[in-house]
């Protein structure tokens, strides 16, 4: 081999050194992060083992009682679901409107500080809205339905919508303006109304965007914890009648965060509080599953 | 605002074309923000036909079009002035609800944009909200679809998606789609500048084949097309009107130098 040939080789290999370098450390970070979900669900199930041995009797009642060993879990599997179903129920509707009406603005500038507005928002820390709903909603919440306490299943759906509205209206706006524009003037030229191309095409085609902002409003309706614990009036027990908002309720969120530092490490209590922390994690992967399965793409060209 | 651009209609036997002009502009000029693109023309475009705009680039010739069904206000910044008159009807006041507007005078852009939906919803998009019966929907496709020579090639695959057609095809679709509406007044703007040349000519047998029905006002780079498929040509640059008339006079050594010299050299120094 000659000397100008071995110095090209040479050459394109420090050339692509950088490149090797950056595709290492994708491949390092990519199984680190999954290394890390790996362990954290081993952990879980490892953790969550005598909770299954020791209180399987009572796991699946709607009686909680440490002191006697009854660990029933389902008021608080029911209130997250409940309160997620409120919250989820009224920030979609109205976080979709906003979105189709800010993505609908001609000014410029006027969306661009909407959006700014919005990501501000989405930015507050929830210990703030939770402070909101004690001194305010619950307040409201109480006078407007005549209650001895605002401190109810409603408050908490009520917070958690306003909560997760701006991350859903914003990126649901994203997803819409990232539908070419042609599409709007294409329908505008045939002589729709904007409502009527935005429905028939513009949705659908974003809908994978659309999906994903549900989803990550829905895993944040889920997990929050401070703005929750603070205003659903923490009772373990299942609401009566079954599907009243007005009663005071339990998440298993708020049920972690307050119970977790009281529970002895590797006691079945402690056992019971990681089981549910796993029926969390697991509901949250199963509506992402089913939510990318409902939602097609609309192909957009 | 600069003063009233030189008209020149050159045939005297352009009568129609005074007597009962689909769109009628009277010191009309548009607007971008502060920056006027189309400087106080005044035009009349006869019914039926096709008539052609020409000129380089930036002359207002899209910005004319688009003012045309007010698609232009689109854009936030857009605005025009004078006075404008669409079949008979003042273009703002006349129409309230720009959707009349719209549904009169179709539009079809430079580049085809079909919906990603199949063949035949493309073709009736335009009608949604309108019940009809379903043997009377199939007939409006074949209809439209025969009308922009497109029937032979998708009647068989009419639920496809029309994502699936070439561009020359989605842009007969296009066409479809805009005279499922049954548009008086068509508005193409350079509809062939993004196709195959073969599909072009396509285009240019369906435009030539619809204007004894309806009036098609084309913007177009394409002298030769200009010369193929025009009856009248308005030649525009710098946002005004040079020259506009008949075809066969523009073409002729009768028009204005200026006109001549774009027309041979594709030039214009205005």
């Amino acid at each position: 081999m000659t000397t100008a040939a071995l110095n090209t080789i040479s050459q394109s290999a420090l050339k692509n050194r950088p490149r090797d370098g950056i595709r290492t450390f994708a491949r390092v970070s990519a199984f680190g992060t999954s290394a890390i979900i790996i362990l954290i669900l081993a952990t879980l199930f490892l953790q969550s083992g005598p909770a299954i041995f020791t209180a399987s009797d009572s796991l699946f009642t709607a009686r909680w009682n440490p002191a006697e060993g009854v660990y029933g879990i389902v008021p608080m599997v029911f209130g997250s679901l409940f309160v997620m179903v409120i919250a989820m129920s009224l920030a979609l509707p109205i976080g979709l409107l906003a979105a189709m009406a800010i993505s609908q603005m001609r000014h410029q500038g006027l969306r661009r500080l909407t959006k700014s507005a919005l990501e501000i928002l989405a930015g507050i820390p929830s210990i703030v809205y939770g402070l909101i709903g004690v001194a305010y909603v619950s307040i409201w919440v109480a006078g407007a339905f005549d209650l001895q306490s605002g401190r109810i299943i409603l408050t908490a759906g009520l917070i958690l919508a306003v909560m997760i509205l701006p991350t859903f209206l914003s990126l649901s706006e994203d997803a819409i303006s990232s539908v070419p524009r042609a599409y709007q003037e294409n329908g505008a030229a045939l002589g729709l109304y904007p409502y009527e191309t935005q429905r028939a095409i513009i949705l659908p085609a974003a809908a994978p965007g659309i999906s994903s902002a549900a989803l990550l409003a829905l895993g944040r309706a889920l997990g929050e914890t401070m703005a929750v614990m603070l205003v659903i009036g923490s009772l373990d027990r299942l609401p009566r009648p079954l599907f009243n908002p007005l009663s005071s309720g339990q998440t298993i969120t708020s049920k972690l965060g307050r119970e977790i530092g009281e529970s002895a490490f590797g006691s079945t209590h402690f056992s019971v509080l990681v089981l549910m922390s796993l029926i969390l994690v697991t509901l949250t992967i199963a509506l992402t599953i089913a939510a990318r399965h409902i939602v097609k793409p609309g192909s957009p060209s | 605002m600069s003063h009233a651009p030189h008209l020149k209609i050159i045939s005297d036997n352009d009568a129609p074309l005074a007597a009962m002009p689909a769109i009628s502009l009277k010191g009309f000029s548009a607007y971008y923000g502060e920056n006027c693109i189309i400087s106080d023309i005044t035009l009349d475009i006869p019914r039926r036909g096709v008539t052609c705009l020409i000129g380089p680039s930036g002359a207002g010739k899209s910005t004319l079009l688009r003012s045309l069904n007010r698609i232009n206000e689109h854009n936030a910044q857009a605005s025009v002035s004078g006075k404008a008159d669409v079949l008979g009807r003042d273009l703002a006041s006349g129409y309230p609800d720009v959707t009349d507007l719209r549904r009169k005078v179709g539009m079809v852009f430079q580049t085809p944009c079909v919906f990603p939906r199949s063949i035949s919803e493309n073709v009736l998009f335009g009608l949604r909200g309108q019940k009809r019966p379903k043997s009377e929907k199939r007939e409006i496709v074949e209809r439209c679809l025969k009308a922009a020579a497109l029937w032979d090639e998708v009647s068989r695959r009419l639920s496809d998606s029309a994502l699936s057609l070439s561009l020359g095809q989605q842009q007969r679709l296009c066409i479809a789609r805009a005279l499922a509406m049954s548009p008086e007044i068509l508005l193409l703007d350079e509809p062939t500048a993004s196709i195959d040349p073969v599909s072009a000519r396509a285009i240019e047998n369906l435009v030539m084949d619809l204007s004894p029905q309806m009036t098609i006002i084309m913007v177009t780079h394409n002298i030769a097309q200009t010369k193929r498929i025009s009856d009248h040509v308005v030649f525009l640059c710098d946002g005004k009107i040079v020259e506009a008339g008949a075809k066969t006079d523009i073409f002729s050594r009768r028009s204005l130098d200026k006109t001549r010299t774009y027309l041979t050299e594709e030039f214009c120094d205005c």
